[in-house]
């Protein structure tokens, strides 16, 4: 049992290591750069298997909101896949108006977003008019992509 | 010959059965199979993303606050399909002029007017007829406001050998804004959606 317990443990710091020594801005994918510890050809199919078991995917960490010069909403989600494979994944914004009314749009639509493994990302969306000033951001996972 | 008749009545119920039900399609949140043909999901992407990027850019601010005056232009169909481009096209005029940034006009565009009225009314207004009308109610000369900036573009289609299985069928979907009065391109975008499927699959 205890033996078990043990492995288990490595095995989860094993899909922790990203072993990121460079500059956090640039996402060194697995076979680009040098072999860490979780993309060792030996090691990675056991830290792949525990990202999935774990259910490693999105985290958003930022979500930006500026207006532009002509008073336009504009939204920037930025955030990281934490899993050992890429994600695809569609979001939709609604767009509310002062009163929290949804204002009628055909860019209330869902968008795609591929992002691959351990790696940042970002979106952006702009509101429909300059009457919006707020947002709703829905997810979820995109169907139908070639792998 | 009774037992002839019980057997046609009963496999053609049982062929009925098996057809799919028809289904009305969730258009806001469809999960559907992608076609390879280009379907309303794809244009909504394509005009969705266009859209953004006119609105984003600025393209549309003019320095005193008013309004741009706009004409959609031609926008070719180079594809495979049969496609009416306003399918595109109307999405995005309906966009832009909920953005308060833009009026369209119906009287002139790449397919002749949008609104062939603007110049039906002219004609009874030279005609004998306009006697029949007030005449303060009838347009006047000189009172249609020309278009300043122009959208035109091109819808295109590439088809390419995958493997020997499956073909990769591309969509450019490309736009531009110009100024009529300069003849100068402010904005351009081109979107891509590609597909792969089954080579057995005819994209048109």
């Amino acid at each position: 049992m205890r033996n078990v317990a043990v492995i288990l443990s490595f095995v989860v710091l094993l899909a922790g290591c990203g072993g990121q020594q460079h500059d956090p801005r640039v996402a060194v994918q697995s076979g680009v750069g040098s072999d860490t510890l979780a993309s060792n050809i030996i090691t990675r199919p056991i830290g792949q298997f525990v990202s999935f078991v774990i259910g490693e995917g999105i985290v958003v960490d930022n979500v930006k909101e500026v207006r532009t010069p002509e008073g336009f909403l504009q939204v920037q989600v930025s955030g990281y896949n934490q899993s050992m494979f890429k994600k695809q994944f569609q979001y939709r914004a609604e767009w509310l108006d002062g009163n929290g009314m949804v204002i009628d749009s055909i860019m209330s639509k869902w968008m795609t977003v591929s992002v691959p493994a351990k790696s940042a990302f970002s979106f952006k969306a702009i509101a429909p008019n300059p009457a919006a000033m707020d947002y709703r951001i829905n997810t979820r996972v995109a169907k139908n992509m070639d792998k | 010959m009774k037992t002839y008749y019980t057997t046609a009545v009963l496999l053609s119920l049982l062929v009925a059965g098996c057809q799919p039900a028809t289904r009305n399609i969730d258009v806001t949140n469809d999960e559907g199979k992608a076609v390879m043909e280009l379907d309303y999901r794809d244009f909504d992407k394509a005009a969705t993303d266009l859209v953004q990027s006119m609105l984003a850019s600025g393209v549309f601010s003019k320095k005193d606050g008013s309004r741009y005056v706009v004409t959609t232009a031609k926008v070719l169909n180079d594809t495979m399909q049969r496609i009416d481009t306003e399918q595109l096209t109307f999405k995005i005029e309906q966009e832009l002029m909920s953005s308060g940034q833009v009026t369209m006009t119906a009287a002139v565009g790449g397919k002749g007017a949008p609104d062939e009225m603007v110049y039906q009314m002219r004609d009874v207004r030279d005609s004998s007829k306009a006697d029949e009308f007030k005449q303060s109610t009838m347009p006047g000369k000189g009172q249609i406001i020309a278009p300043e900036l122009s959208i035109s573009g091109k819808i295109l289609q590439r088809n390419v050998r995958y493997d020997s299985n499956q073909q990769q069928v591309e969509y450019y979907f490309q736009l531009r804004v110009s100024e009529i009065a300069s003849g100068l391109t402010y904005w351009q975008k081109e979107t891509l959606i590609g597909k792969r499927g089954s080579r057995k699959t005819v994209p048109w």
